[in-house]
């Protein structure tokens, strides 16, 4: 059983290294979009699941990095809505993984609470098994309370379709006409509301994939031709130092604007959340 | 103490980083005037027209539309953006949009045209620009035909902002049966495309963009219409004004390696 907060011994000169990075400016929210695991799985002469499986290890490792070195959110897309073109088997043997893997969340909860990693899935659950429904939501209403480590899963996700759920909502939700649709309401009602500072992809594909489009306009994009299985501690930290490089010398970053909400666009996104929350509990109680 | 070490370690890291990026621009900077004044000396320039019809026939494809997003503190003339459209033409690219995140200095196809370029306004906001006449000689193209492209300018306002406005409307057509009937569909197809039809409506009619290059030291999107970027290759030049019919190249040589698995 692999645990999703890697037990990764770090040798003296990684210890060094981190505590290097450390004393610059660390990312609050990295993205990353693990590509490459079939290739790996391709170049090792091992099943497609084997690779995938090699890929969830590394997201583990990955989020112990980011507890050491001290970034507060981390956002994985894990498989895309455009992932169920795939041949069934594959389509199910992941299903299957994720399921599994989520089970090994639940019994991790100790541990979980411990270093106070918080789960959130982004995306359409409605198209995943319901099996694997159930232990998302229960997985994501039990680590609910924590709050050191943010994961967002983005499972079954495209922004497209997040989008067009938002829009949905919002439109449903404007009965009178009252409040004014603008960029700030939109942003606020989407699935995922944080921006990551960071977006990491692997394998040397320079796309996006249609994964947080809306969210990543003002993050730093660093692409690296390494599979997501090869990942080591030193591209993780090359990825880092790209980012402290820039913002040591840009001095407009973030140039996203907040500007409040209206009364009544307040009143639109604190119901949204509340469907949100409720479908999840209706969804943890079907098992 | 401890602390006081790490703290140098990474300020002597960075420093060592951004000394090797002084001499990587400086390099830049001397292959520029070294091409320059060879071309001044010899008395013959670079043929970029020849050599791009070369590239052009070992790309196995180009993209309908190029979209270039200039960063916000990216200095860019407007000599190397009007030669990026005429590249463009060059590789029978359909349409280019520049998204100018600045806030002066913007670009203006209707006053920065090159020479040997007609441009015709559209729309607002769009241009057609026609290559015309061969007043050098060595513009000729087959058949007489002369070559065009769609030049469109976007701003910030064709982002995020343009969405909540395709969202305002269909808010305020709610009631109408096309609106209801997209909004009862369980698979959110219909609603997917009347988005996806009223954005494109309102962006020209441009095709997605297959490519993106950003003219910025870093790669980031500046927002750039993330509707209709899903799915394209985000490419970066760094070269400011130093940026090169071969620059372009390269980034065009990358784009037709690349292969598109829409998620399979």
């Amino acid at each position: 059983m692999t645990s999703w907060i890697s037990e990764y011994k770090y040798s003296w000169l990684e210890k060094i290294a981190i505590n290097v990075i450390k004393c610059g400016n660390i990312p609050n929210h990295i993205a990353i979009i693990m590509d490459g695991n079939r290739r790996f799985a391709r170049s090792n002469n091992i099943e497609k699941i084997d690779g995938h499986t090699k890929g969830f290890d590394k997201l583990a490792e990955c989020l112990k990095w980011s507890l050491d070195i001290g970034i507060k959110e981390v956002t994985a897309f894990a498989f895309s809505i455009e992932n169920f073109k795939r041949s069934d088997k594959e389509i199910e043997d992941l299903m299957t993984l994720a399921t599994y893997k989520f089970e090994e969340f639940l019994q991790e909860n100790d541990k979980l609470k411990e270093n106070g990693v918080r789960l959130r899935v982004i995306g359409d659950l409605s198209l995943l098994p319901p099996k694997l429904q159930v232990v998302v939501s229960k997985a994501v209403l039990e680590t609910e309370e924590n709050d050191k480590l943010f994961l967002n899963i983005a499972f079954a996700y495209t922004f497209r379709n997040e989008l067009i759920s938002t829009v949905q909502k919002i439109i449903e939700n404007n009965d009178s006409h009252t409040c004014e649709i603008n960029e700030e309401l939109i942003g606020s009602c989407l699935q995922l509301q944080s921006t990551p500072d960071l977006l990491l992809r692997t394998s040397g594909e320079n796309r996006l994939s249609d994964f947080l489009m809306w969210q990543l306009s003002s993050s730093t994009l660093y692409f690296t031709n390494i599979l997501w299985p090869q990942v080591n501690i030193w591209n993780f930290l090359a990825g880092i130092l790209h980012y402290q490089l820039i913002t040591s010398n840009s001095s407009d970053m973030r140039p996203n604007l907040k500007v409040p909400l209206s009364q009544n666009s307040q009143h639109m996104l604190a119901t949204i959340n509340a469907a949100k929350k409720k479908d999840l509990i209706l969804m943890s109680q079907n098992g | 103490m401890v602390n006081f070490v790490y703290s140098t370690l990474w300020r002597l890291c960075i420093l060592f980083i951004e000394i090797v990026q002084v001499f990587h621009r400086l390099l830049i900077h001397i292959k520029y005037i070294y091409r320059k004044s060879y071309d001044l000396l010899t008395g013959k320039s670079f043929n970029e027209v020849k050599y791009l019809e070369g590239c052009r026939k070992e790309w196995q494809k180009v993209p309908k539309h190029l979209l270039v997003v200039i960063g916000k503190e990216e200095t860019l003339s407007s000599k190397v953006l009007s030669n990026l459209a005429v590249y463009a033409l060059l590789s029978n690219i359909e349409c280019i949009s520049f998204y100018d995140t600045r806030r002066t200095s913007r670009f203006e196809p209707a006053k920065h045209i090159p020479k040997f370029i007609e441009s015709r306004q559209l729309r607002s906001g769009l241009f057609l620009w026609t290559m015309v006449g061969e007043k050098n000689g060595c513009l000729k193209y087959k058949n007489g035909m002369d070559r065009s492209i769609e030049v469109s300018v976007l701003t910030e306002n064709d982002s995020k902002p343009l969405i909540a406005e395709v969202c305002n409307e269909l808010s305020e057509s709610r009631d109408t049966p096309a609106v209801q009937e997209a909004l009862k569909d369980p698979t959110k197809a219909k609603l997917t495309e009347l988005m996806d039809n009223a954005i494109r409506k309102k962006l020209h009619n441009l095709p997605y963009p297959e490519l993106v290059v950003i003219f910025n030291n870093y790669l980031c999107t500046f927002g750039a219409l993330p509707w209709s970027t899903s799915f394209s290759e985000f490419h970066n030049i760094r070269k400011g004004n130093y940026t090169t019919v071969q620059d372009y190249t390269d980034v065009m040589y990358r784009y037709a390696r690349c292969q598109q698995r829409f998620g399979k």
